[in-house]
Protein backbone atom coordinates (compact mmCIF):
# COMPACT_ATOMS: atom_id res chain seq x y z
CA UNK A 1 0.00 0.00 0.00
CA UNK A 2 1.40 3.16 -0.60
CA UNK A 3 2.08 5.84 1.87
CA UNK A 4 -0.22 8.16 1.04
CA UNK A 5 1.12 11.37 3.44
CA UNK A 6 3.94 11.40 0.79
CA UNK A 7 1.42 11.12 -2.04
CA UNK A 8 2.27 14.25 -4.30
CA UNK A 9 -1.12 15.61 -6.82
CA UNK A 10 0.56 13.87 -9.78
CA UNK A 11 1.09 10.86 -7.88
CA UNK A 12 -2.58 11.15 -6.81
CA UNK A 13 -3.15 11.27 -10.50
CA UNK A 14 -1.62 9.16 -12.16
CA UNK A 15 -3.29 6.78 -9.70
CA UNK A 16 -6.75 7.73 -10.16
CA UNK A 17 -6.15 7.31 -13.84
CA UNK A 18 -5.04 3.54 -13.74
CA UNK A 19 -7.75 2.75 -11.29
CA UNK A 20 -10.37 4.38 -14.39
CA UNK A 21 -8.63 2.94 -16.85
CA UNK A 22 -8.91 -0.37 -15.18
CA UNK A 23 -12.19 -0.17 -13.24
CA UNK A 24 -14.42 1.84 -15.96
CA UNK A 25 -12.92 1.13 -19.33
CA UNK A 26 -11.96 5.01 -19.73
CA UNK A 27 -9.26 6.08 -22.55
CA UNK A 28 -6.41 6.92 -20.91
CA UNK A 29 -6.19 10.15 -23.38
CA UNK A 30 -9.55 11.27 -22.13
CA UNK A 31 -8.24 11.69 -18.07
CA UNK A 32 -7.35 15.13 -17.29
CA UNK A 33 -6.99 16.73 -13.76
CA UNK A 34 -10.23 19.10 -15.38
CA UNK A 35 -12.08 16.07 -16.41
CA UNK A 36 -15.47 16.39 -14.79
CA UNK A 37 -16.68 13.06 -13.79
CA UNK A 38 -20.22 13.16 -15.52
CA UNK A 39 -18.25 13.57 -18.76
CA UNK A 40 -16.57 10.74 -18.28
CA UNK A 41 -19.45 9.32 -17.98
CA UNK A 42 -19.21 7.97 -14.31
CA UNK A 43 -22.37 8.07 -11.90
CA UNK A 44 -23.04 8.05 -7.93
CA UNK A 45 -22.27 4.04 -8.73
CA UNK A 46 -18.91 4.68 -10.59
CA UNK A 47 -17.75 7.26 -7.61
CA UNK A 48 -18.43 5.24 -4.54
CA UNK A 49 -16.29 2.00 -6.61
CA UNK A 50 -13.61 4.70 -7.29
CA UNK A 51 -13.57 5.36 -3.60
CA UNK A 52 -13.41 2.19 -2.43
CA UNK A 53 -10.51 1.05 -5.06
CA UNK A 54 -8.60 4.37 -3.99
CA UNK A 55 -8.69 2.79 -0.12
CA UNK A 56 -7.61 -0.48 -1.74
CA UNK A 57 -4.59 0.92 -2.72
CA UNK A 58 -3.59 3.82 -0.74
CA UNK A 59 -5.86 3.29 2.56
CA UNK A 60 -7.41 6.69 2.03
CA UNK A 61 -11.04 6.85 3.36
CA UNK A 62 -13.72 9.33 1.93
CA UNK A 63 -15.89 11.16 4.39
CA UNK A 64 -19.22 11.32 3.56
CA UNK A 65 -19.38 14.91 2.97
CA UNK A 66 -15.95 14.94 0.52
CA UNK A 67 -18.26 13.21 -1.70
CA UNK A 68 -20.40 16.01 -2.04
CA UNK A 69 -17.84 18.49 -3.43
CA UNK A 70 -16.44 16.12 -5.80
CA UNK A 71 -16.43 17.28 -9.46
CA UNK A 72 -13.70 16.96 -10.90
CA UNK A 73 -10.37 14.55 -10.61
CA UNK A 74 -8.21 17.52 -9.41
CA UNK A 75 -11.25 17.60 -6.39
CA UNK A 76 -10.11 14.04 -6.00
CA UNK A 77 -6.22 14.93 -5.89
CA UNK A 78 -6.75 17.66 -3.61
CA UNK A 79 -8.54 15.69 -1.07
CA UNK A 80 -6.18 13.24 -1.10
CA UNK A 81 -3.26 15.08 -0.74
CA UNK A 82 -4.82 17.43 1.93
CA UNK A 83 -4.90 20.39 -0.10
CA UNK A 84 -9.20 20.57 -0.55
CA UNK A 85 -11.00 23.39 1.25
CA UNK A 86 -12.61 22.03 4.33
CA UNK A 87 -16.00 21.50 3.38
CA UNK A 88 -17.90 23.52 6.18
CA UNK A 89 -16.02 26.18 5.17
CA UNK B 1 -58.73 -15.19 -21.45
CA UNK B 2 -55.82 -15.33 -23.92
CA UNK B 3 -53.65 -17.75 -25.02
CA UNK B 4 -50.21 -17.41 -24.91
CA UNK B 5 -47.77 -18.64 -27.49
CA UNK B 6 -43.72 -19.28 -27.06
CA UNK B 7 -42.29 -17.15 -29.80
CA UNK B 8 -38.50 -16.74 -28.63
CA UNK B 9 -36.49 -19.39 -26.64
CA UNK B 10 -32.53 -19.31 -26.06
CA UNK B 11 -30.55 -20.92 -23.52
CA UNK B 12 -27.67 -21.86 -22.37
CA UNK B 13 -26.22 -25.44 -20.31
CA UNK B 14 -23.69 -27.38 -19.68
CA UNK B 15 -24.07 -29.27 -22.79
CA UNK B 16 -23.90 -25.72 -24.88
CA UNK B 17 -25.87 -22.59 -25.45
CA UNK B 18 -28.03 -23.31 -28.66
CA UNK B 19 -30.52 -26.25 -29.63
CA UNK B 20 -28.12 -27.64 -32.19
CA UNK B 21 -24.86 -28.20 -30.35
CA UNK B 22 -27.44 -29.43 -27.19
CA UNK B 23 -29.44 -31.56 -29.38
CA UNK B 24 -25.98 -33.39 -30.72
CA UNK B 25 -24.95 -33.54 -27.18
CA UNK B 26 -27.88 -35.68 -25.86
CA UNK B 27 -28.11 -37.71 -29.19
CA UNK B 28 -24.56 -38.90 -28.20
CA UNK B 29 -25.48 -39.74 -24.96
CA UNK B 30 -23.20 -37.08 -23.34
CA UNK B 31 -23.92 -35.42 -20.12
CA UNK B 32 -21.60 -32.22 -18.48
CA UNK B 33 -20.91 -33.56 -15.18
CA UNK B 34 -17.37 -33.03 -14.70
CA UNK B 35 -14.67 -33.00 -11.03
CA UNK B 36 -14.17 -29.14 -9.79
CA UNK B 37 -10.96 -29.03 -8.17
CA UNK B 38 -11.16 -26.16 -7.16
CA UNK B 39 -13.65 -27.29 -4.68
CA UNK B 40 -11.17 -29.57 -3.14
CA UNK B 41 -10.15 -27.06 -0.42
CA UNK B 42 -13.60 -27.24 1.24
CA UNK B 43 -13.43 -29.20 4.62
CA UNK B 44 -16.39 -32.09 5.06
CA UNK B 45 -17.45 -31.66 1.47
CA UNK B 46 -17.87 -34.90 -0.10
CA UNK B 47 -18.93 -34.11 -3.51
CA UNK B 48 -16.53 -32.57 -6.27
CA UNK B 49 -18.40 -32.41 -9.13
CA UNK B 50 -20.95 -29.82 -10.62
CA UNK B 51 -21.76 -29.35 -15.09
CA UNK B 52 -20.54 -25.58 -15.47
CA UNK B 53 -21.57 -23.96 -18.73
CA UNK B 54 -18.54 -23.86 -20.62
CA UNK B 55 -16.16 -21.40 -21.98
CA UNK B 56 -19.05 -18.39 -21.10
CA UNK B 57 -17.93 -14.90 -20.64
CA UNK B 58 -19.17 -11.23 -20.55
CA UNK B 59 -19.40 -10.35 -23.93
CA UNK B 60 -17.12 -7.49 -24.85
CA UNK B 61 -20.05 -5.33 -26.19
CA UNK B 62 -21.82 -4.98 -23.41
CA UNK B 63 -21.83 -1.65 -21.83
CA UNK B 64 -20.05 -1.23 -18.39
CA UNK B 65 -22.60 0.38 -16.86
CA UNK B 66 -24.81 -2.25 -18.05
CA UNK B 67 -22.64 -5.50 -16.64
CA UNK B 68 -21.39 -3.73 -13.24
CA UNK B 69 -24.58 -4.90 -11.68
CA UNK B 70 -24.40 -8.49 -13.10
CA UNK B 71 -23.19 -11.61 -11.49
CA UNK B 72 -22.73 -14.44 -13.64
CA UNK B 73 -26.33 -15.98 -13.07
CA UNK B 74 -27.61 -12.56 -14.42
CA UNK B 75 -24.92 -12.02 -17.35
CA UNK B 76 -26.49 -15.51 -18.06
CA UNK B 77 -29.91 -14.50 -18.06
CA UNK B 78 -29.22 -11.67 -20.48
CA UNK B 79 -27.55 -13.56 -22.92
CA UNK B 80 -30.24 -16.02 -23.49
CA UNK B 81 -32.33 -13.80 -23.41
CA UNK B 82 -30.35 -11.90 -26.34
CA UNK B 83 -30.63 -14.70 -28.22
CA UNK B 84 -34.37 -15.41 -27.63
CA UNK B 85 -35.36 -11.95 -28.50
CA UNK B 86 -33.32 -12.03 -31.54
CA UNK B 87 -35.31 -15.47 -32.31
CA UNK B 88 -38.77 -13.93 -31.56
CA UNK B 89 -37.77 -10.86 -33.93
CA UNK B 90 -38.12 -8.61 -31.19
CA UNK B 91 -34.30 -7.19 -30.36
CA UNK B 92 -34.43 -3.39 -30.15
CA UNK B 93 -38.33 -3.76 -30.25
CA UNK B 94 -40.20 -0.31 -28.93
CA UNK B 95 -42.30 -2.67 -27.41
CA UNK B 96 -39.50 -3.76 -24.69
CA UNK B 97 -39.90 -0.54 -23.02
CA UNK B 98 -43.63 0.87 -23.83
CA UNK B 99 -45.07 -1.19 -20.71
CA UNK B 100 -45.99 -3.94 -23.23
CA UNK B 101 -43.51 -6.03 -21.95
CA UNK B 102 -43.19 -7.87 -18.70
CA UNK B 103 -40.46 -10.17 -17.07
CA UNK B 104 -41.07 -12.99 -14.95
CA UNK B 105 -37.73 -14.97 -14.28
CA UNK B 106 -35.76 -16.13 -11.22
CA UNK B 107 -33.02 -18.01 -9.99
CA UNK B 108 -32.33 -19.48 -6.56
CA UNK B 109 -30.63 -16.55 -5.05
CA UNK B 110 -28.65 -13.95 -6.31
CA UNK B 111 -24.86 -14.47 -7.81
CA UNK B 112 -22.68 -16.69 -5.18
CA UNK B 113 -19.82 -15.43 -6.28
CA UNK B 114 -20.77 -11.68 -5.31
CA UNK B 115 -22.32 -12.99 -2.27
CA UNK B 116 -18.62 -14.68 -0.91
CA UNK B 117 -16.74 -11.56 -1.36
CA UNK B 118 -19.14 -9.16 0.38
CA UNK B 119 -19.58 -12.18 3.24
CA UNK B 120 -15.60 -12.49 2.90
CA UNK B 121 -15.77 -8.70 4.00
CA UNK B 122 -18.14 -8.26 5.98
CA UNK B 123 -18.35 -11.56 7.85
CA UNK B 124 -14.48 -12.99 8.25
CA UNK B 125 -13.10 -9.24 8.11
CA UNK B 126 -15.41 -7.26 10.04
CA UNK B 127 -14.87 -4.68 7.61
CA UNK B 128 -16.68 -2.31 4.85
CA UNK B 129 -13.38 -1.66 3.32
CA UNK B 130 -13.84 -3.43 0.12
CA UNK B 131 -17.47 -3.78 -0.46
CA UNK B 132 -18.42 -1.58 -3.54
CA UNK B 133 -21.61 0.01 -4.40
CA UNK B 134 -22.69 -3.23 -7.28
CA UNK B 135 -22.09 -6.17 -4.36
CA UNK B 136 -25.13 -5.88 -3.35
CA UNK B 137 -27.02 -5.87 -6.63
CA UNK B 138 -25.48 -8.84 -7.54
CA UNK B 139 -26.41 -11.38 -5.00
CA UNK B 140 -29.97 -9.38 -4.16
CA UNK B 141 -32.39 -11.88 -4.97
CA UNK B 142 -34.45 -10.74 -7.98
CA UNK B 143 -30.68 -9.90 -9.51
CA UNK B 144 -31.63 -11.81 -12.41
CA UNK B 145 -35.05 -10.09 -13.30
CA UNK B 146 -33.81 -6.43 -12.16
CA UNK B 147 -30.59 -6.71 -14.68
CA UNK B 148 -32.71 -8.13 -17.43
CA UNK B 149 -34.87 -5.20 -17.20
CA UNK B 150 -32.29 -2.92 -16.73
CA UNK B 151 -29.88 -4.19 -19.79
CA UNK B 152 -33.15 -4.48 -22.03
CA UNK B 153 -34.94 -1.15 -20.81
CA UNK B 154 -38.34 -3.37 -19.84
CA UNK B 155 -40.82 -1.16 -18.50
CA UNK B 156 -43.83 -3.72 -17.67
CA UNK B 157 -43.71 -5.58 -14.47
CA UNK B 158 -41.09 -7.79 -12.63
CA UNK B 159 -42.13 -11.00 -11.28
CA UNK B 160 -39.10 -12.55 -9.52
CA UNK B 161 -40.14 -15.95 -9.04
CA UNK B 162 -36.77 -17.05 -6.82
CA UNK B 163 -37.98 -20.60 -5.42
CA UNK B 164 -35.03 -22.56 -5.99
CA UNK B 165 -35.49 -25.44 -8.26
CA UNK B 166 -39.04 -24.29 -9.57
CA UNK B 167 -37.53 -20.44 -10.13
CA UNK B 168 -37.63 -21.13 -14.23
CA UNK B 169 -40.84 -22.83 -14.47
CA UNK B 170 -42.92 -20.23 -11.60
CA UNK B 171 -41.08 -17.93 -14.14
CA UNK B 172 -42.52 -19.32 -17.45
CA UNK B 173 -45.76 -19.87 -15.23
CA UNK B 174 -46.39 -16.81 -13.80
CA UNK B 175 -45.45 -14.97 -16.89
CA UNK B 176 -48.10 -17.41 -18.91
CA UNK B 177 -50.48 -15.99 -16.92
CA UNK B 178 -49.40 -12.29 -17.03
CA UNK B 179 -50.74 -12.54 -20.64
CA UNK B 180 -53.16 -15.38 -20.14
CA UNK B 181 -55.23 -12.37 -18.12
CA UNK B 182 -54.54 -9.53 -20.09
CA UNK B 183 -51.83 -7.49 -17.93
CA UNK B 184 -49.29 -7.53 -20.49
CA UNK B 185 -48.94 -8.52 -24.16
CA UNK B 186 -44.92 -9.82 -24.34
CA UNK B 187 -43.56 -11.46 -21.14
CA UNK B 188 -39.62 -12.21 -20.72
CA UNK B 189 -39.96 -15.49 -18.72
CA UNK B 190 -37.45 -18.25 -17.66
CA UNK B 191 -34.62 -18.61 -15.01
CA UNK B 192 -30.67 -18.92 -14.73
CA UNK B 193 -28.38 -20.25 -12.10
CA UNK B 194 -24.65 -19.71 -11.15
CA UNK B 195 -23.11 -22.75 -10.21
CA UNK B 196 -21.05 -22.22 -6.84
CA UNK B 197 -19.65 -24.03 -4.00
CA UNK B 198 -22.46 -22.76 -2.05
CA UNK B 199 -24.92 -24.84 -4.28
CA UNK B 200 -23.41 -27.92 -3.57
CA UNK B 201 -22.71 -27.62 -0.16
CA UNK B 202 -26.41 -27.16 0.10
CA UNK B 203 -27.14 -30.77 -1.00
CA UNK B 204 -23.75 -32.23 0.67
CA UNK B 205 -25.27 -31.51 4.21
CA UNK B 206 -28.09 -33.34 3.25
CA UNK B 207 -26.24 -36.12 1.68
CA UNK B 208 -28.11 -35.64 -1.21
CA UNK B 209 -24.96 -34.86 -4.01
CA UNK B 210 -23.42 -37.60 -5.92
CA UNK B 211 -19.83 -38.49 -4.89
CA UNK B 212 -18.78 -40.41 -7.87
CA UNK B 213 -16.29 -38.23 -7.89
CA UNK B 214 -13.88 -40.72 -9.61
CA UNK B 215 -16.88 -41.31 -12.65
CA UNK B 216 -18.28 -38.30 -13.54
CA UNK B 217 -19.56 -39.67 -17.08
CA UNK B 218 -21.57 -41.82 -15.32
CA UNK B 219 -23.61 -39.89 -12.76
CA UNK B 220 -26.06 -38.26 -11.94
CA UNK B 221 -28.56 -41.18 -12.19
CA UNK B 222 -32.21 -40.06 -12.16
CA UNK B 223 -34.93 -43.30 -11.03
CA UNK B 224 -31.84 -45.60 -11.23
CA UNK B 225 -31.25 -48.47 -8.35
CA UNK B 226 -27.18 -47.42 -8.11
CA UNK B 227 -27.87 -43.38 -7.90
CA UNK B 228 -26.36 -41.49 -5.12
CA UNK B 229 -27.62 -37.82 -5.85
CA UNK B 230 -27.83 -35.16 -7.34
CA UNK B 231 -25.10 -32.89 -9.70
CA UNK B 232 -25.05 -29.36 -9.65
CA UNK B 233 -24.87 -27.55 -12.48
CA UNK B 234 -25.92 -23.78 -14.01
CA UNK B 235 -27.42 -22.22 -17.59
CA UNK B 236 -30.32 -20.17 -18.48
CA UNK B 237 -33.16 -20.40 -20.13
CA UNK B 238 -35.04 -17.44 -21.67
CA UNK B 239 -38.82 -17.87 -23.05
CA UNK B 240 -40.25 -14.95 -25.01
CA UNK B 241 -44.02 -15.43 -24.20
CA UNK B 242 -46.67 -13.44 -26.14
CA UNK B 243 -50.33 -13.19 -27.16
CA UNK B 244 -51.36 -15.07 -29.69
CA UNK B 245 -52.90 -12.23 -31.54
CA UNK B 246 -50.10 -9.87 -30.88
CA UNK B 247 -47.72 -12.41 -32.18
CA UNK B 248 -49.87 -13.42 -35.37
CA UNK B 249 -50.61 -9.75 -36.62
CA UNK B 250 -46.67 -9.34 -36.63
CA UNK B 251 -46.25 -12.29 -38.43
CA UNK B 252 -44.18 -14.34 -35.52
CA UNK B 253 -43.46 -17.66 -36.12
CA UNK B 254 -44.60 -19.52 -32.94
CA UNK B 255 -42.92 -22.82 -30.95
CA UNK B 256 -45.46 -23.80 -29.02
CA UNK B 257 -48.68 -22.49 -27.31
CA UNK B 258 -48.55 -22.14 -23.91
CA UNK B 259 -51.36 -24.59 -22.84
CA UNK B 260 -51.56 -24.82 -18.91
CA UNK B 261 -49.47 -24.04 -15.99
CA UNK B 262 -50.42 -25.47 -12.38
CA UNK B 263 -48.53 -24.44 -9.25
CA UNK B 264 -48.91 -25.31 -5.09
CA UNK B 265 -47.45 -26.00 -2.32
CA UNK B 266 -47.11 -29.03 -0.07
CA UNK B 267 -47.30 -27.49 3.10
CA UNK B 268 -45.89 -30.20 4.84
CA UNK B 269 -41.74 -30.47 4.79
CA UNK B 270 -39.20 -27.86 4.00
CA UNK B 271 -37.11 -30.29 2.26
CA UNK B 272 -39.01 -34.26 1.77
CA UNK B 273 -40.80 -33.86 -1.30
CA UNK B 274 -44.69 -34.92 -0.95
CA UNK B 275 -46.63 -37.26 -4.17
CA UNK B 276 -49.79 -35.78 -2.85
CA UNK B 277 -48.55 -32.09 -3.94
CA UNK B 278 -46.64 -33.79 -6.69
CA UNK B 279 -49.98 -35.21 -7.75
CA UNK B 280 -51.96 -32.49 -7.27
CA UNK B 281 -50.38 -30.24 -9.69
CA UNK B 282 -49.47 -32.69 -11.99
CA UNK B 283 -53.74 -32.20 -11.89
CA UNK B 284 -53.91 -28.49 -11.46
CA UNK B 285 -51.52 -28.41 -14.82
CA UNK B 286 -54.10 -30.29 -16.51
CA UNK B 287 -57.03 -28.70 -15.47
CA UNK B 288 -55.56 -25.32 -16.48
CA UNK B 289 -54.94 -26.61 -19.88
CA UNK B 290 -58.67 -28.54 -19.81
CA UNK B 291 -57.17 -32.01 -20.68
CA UNK B 292 -56.75 -35.56 -19.36
CA UNK B 293 -54.28 -37.32 -18.44
CA UNK B 294 -54.27 -39.12 -21.82
CA UNK B 295 -53.64 -36.12 -23.75
CA UNK B 296 -50.23 -36.06 -22.96
CA UNK B 297 -47.92 -37.17 -25.03
CA UNK B 298 -44.39 -37.02 -22.92
CA UNK B 299 -43.90 -35.85 -19.86
CA UNK B 300 -40.47 -34.28 -18.44
CA UNK B 301 -39.70 -35.01 -15.03
CA UNK B 302 -38.15 -33.09 -12.34
CA UNK B 303 -35.73 -36.50 -11.71
CA UNK B 304 -32.84 -35.43 -10.19
CA UNK B 305 -31.41 -38.61 -8.66
CA UNK B 306 -32.01 -38.10 -5.36
CA UNK B 307 -33.57 -41.10 -2.79
CA UNK B 308 -36.85 -39.18 -1.86
CA UNK B 309 -37.17 -37.05 -4.62
CA UNK B 310 -37.32 -39.66 -7.26
CA UNK B 311 -39.55 -42.22 -5.57
CA UNK B 312 -42.02 -39.58 -4.61
CA UNK B 313 -42.01 -38.35 -8.29
CA UNK B 314 -42.51 -41.42 -9.95
CA UNK B 315 -45.32 -42.08 -7.43
CA UNK B 316 -47.09 -39.11 -8.08
CA UNK B 317 -46.91 -39.84 -11.56
CA UNK B 318 -48.44 -43.09 -11.54
CA UNK B 319 -51.65 -41.78 -9.58
CA UNK B 320 -52.07 -39.56 -12.58
CA UNK B 321 -50.73 -41.29 -15.74
CA UNK B 322 -49.97 -45.17 -15.07
CA UNK B 323 -47.99 -46.50 -17.64
CA UNK B 324 -49.64 -44.04 -20.36
CA UNK B 325 -47.06 -41.75 -20.97
CA UNK B 326 -43.25 -41.25 -21.77
CA UNK B 327 -41.28 -40.35 -19.03
CA UNK B 328 -37.84 -38.96 -19.25
CA UNK B 329 -35.62 -36.68 -16.83
CA UNK B 330 -32.89 -34.77 -18.84
CA UNK B 331 -30.94 -34.10 -15.17
CA UNK B 332 -28.61 -37.22 -16.31
CA UNK B 333 -27.10 -35.15 -19.01
CA UNK B 334 -27.58 -31.75 -17.53
CA UNK B 335 -26.99 -32.12 -14.10
CA UNK B 336 -29.28 -29.89 -11.41
CA UNK B 337 -29.50 -26.58 -12.84
CA UNK B 338 -32.06 -25.45 -9.84
CA UNK B 339 -33.15 -22.01 -10.85
CA UNK B 340 -32.80 -22.58 -14.24
CA UNK B 341 -33.64 -25.98 -14.57
CA UNK B 342 -37.26 -25.12 -14.91
CA UNK B 343 -36.84 -23.32 -18.23
CA UNK B 344 -34.05 -25.24 -19.32
CA UNK B 345 -36.14 -28.43 -19.26
CA UNK B 346 -39.28 -27.02 -21.23
CA UNK B 347 -36.82 -25.30 -23.61
CA UNK B 348 -35.28 -28.69 -24.52
CA UNK B 349 -38.56 -30.70 -24.28
CA UNK B 350 -40.00 -28.12 -26.73
CA UNK B 351 -37.63 -29.09 -29.55
CA UNK B 352 -37.31 -32.54 -29.23
CA UNK B 353 -41.16 -32.31 -29.25
CA UNK B 354 -40.51 -30.44 -32.60
CA UNK B 355 -38.12 -32.90 -33.77
CA UNK B 356 -40.19 -35.74 -33.55
CA UNK B 357 -37.75 -37.44 -30.37
CA UNK B 358 -37.21 -37.68 -26.93
CA UNK B 359 -34.28 -38.38 -24.84
CA UNK B 360 -33.81 -41.24 -22.74
CA UNK B 361 -33.33 -41.42 -18.17
CA UNK B 362 -29.53 -40.96 -19.02
CA UNK B 363 -27.62 -43.60 -16.68
CA UNK B 364 -30.92 -45.87 -16.01
CA UNK B 365 -30.02 -48.93 -16.14
CA UNK B 366 -31.73 -50.97 -13.36
CA UNK B 367 -34.96 -49.39 -12.03
CA UNK B 368 -35.07 -48.42 -8.46
CA UNK B 369 -37.88 -50.68 -7.29
CA UNK B 370 -38.87 -48.32 -4.23
CA UNK B 371 -40.14 -46.08 -8.28
CA UNK B 372 -43.41 -46.74 -9.54
CA UNK B 373 -43.85 -48.59 -13.15
CA UNK B 374 -43.59 -46.10 -15.48
CA UNK B 375 -43.06 -46.08 -19.41
CA UNK B 376 -39.53 -44.78 -18.76
CA UNK B 377 -37.68 -44.00 -21.56
CA UNK B 378 -34.15 -46.25 -21.76
CA UNK B 379 -30.82 -46.72 -23.37
CA UNK B 380 -31.78 -44.49 -26.34
CA UNK B 381 -33.76 -41.70 -27.32
CA UNK B 382 -37.32 -42.42 -28.60
CA UNK B 383 -38.90 -41.13 -31.50
CA UNK B 384 -42.49 -39.58 -30.58
CA UNK B 385 -44.86 -37.73 -32.57
CA UNK B 386 -46.01 -35.71 -29.78
CA UNK B 387 -48.61 -33.19 -30.11
CA UNK B 388 -48.53 -32.07 -26.27
CA UNK B 389 -46.04 -32.38 -23.25
CA UNK B 390 -45.74 -31.72 -19.60
CA UNK B 391 -42.93 -30.21 -17.76
CA UNK B 392 -42.56 -30.82 -14.10
CA UNK B 393 -40.37 -29.29 -11.38
CA UNK B 394 -40.84 -29.08 -7.39
CA UNK B 395 -38.39 -27.18 -5.13
CA UNK B 396 -37.43 -26.93 -1.31
CA UNK B 397 -39.91 -25.70 0.52
CA UNK B 398 -43.00 -27.89 -1.34
CA UNK B 399 -43.11 -26.05 -4.00
CA UNK B 400 -44.72 -27.66 -7.27
CA UNK B 401 -45.11 -26.97 -10.72
CA UNK B 402 -46.49 -28.35 -13.77
CA UNK B 403 -46.27 -26.65 -17.36
CA UNK B 404 -48.21 -27.85 -20.14
CA UNK B 405 -46.96 -26.80 -23.99
CA UNK B 406 -48.44 -27.92 -27.49
CA UNK B 407 -47.38 -28.15 -30.54
CA UNK B 408 -50.63 -27.56 -32.76
CA UNK B 409 -51.95 -23.58 -32.87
Amino acid sequence: MADVSNMSPADAFSMLKRIMVREFDIAESEIQPSSGFEDLDMDSIDAVDLAVSVEEEIGFQFQTEDLAGIRTIQDVVDLICGNAPHPSG
Amino acid sequence: MNRVVVTGMGGLCSLGSDWETVRDALLAGRNGTIVMPEWERMAGLKTRLGAPVPDFELPTSWPRKKTRSMGRDSAMAVRATEIALEDAGLSGSTELGDGTTGVSYGSTAGSPGALDGWAESFYRNDTLSGIGANQYVRFMSHTCAANLAQFFGIRGRIIPTCSACTSGSQGIGYGYEAIKYGHHEIMIAGGAEELGLMDAAVFDVLFAASTCNDRPDQTPRPFDSKRDGLVCSEGAATFVLEEFEHARARGAAVYAEVLGFGTNCDGRHITNPDATGMEKVMRLGLESAALAPEAIDYLNAHGTATEVGDIAESLATAEVFGRGVPVSSLKGFLGHALGACGSLEAWLSIEMMRDGWFAQNRGLEDLDPRCADLDYIRDEPRKLDAQILMSNNFAFGGVNTSLVFGRDI
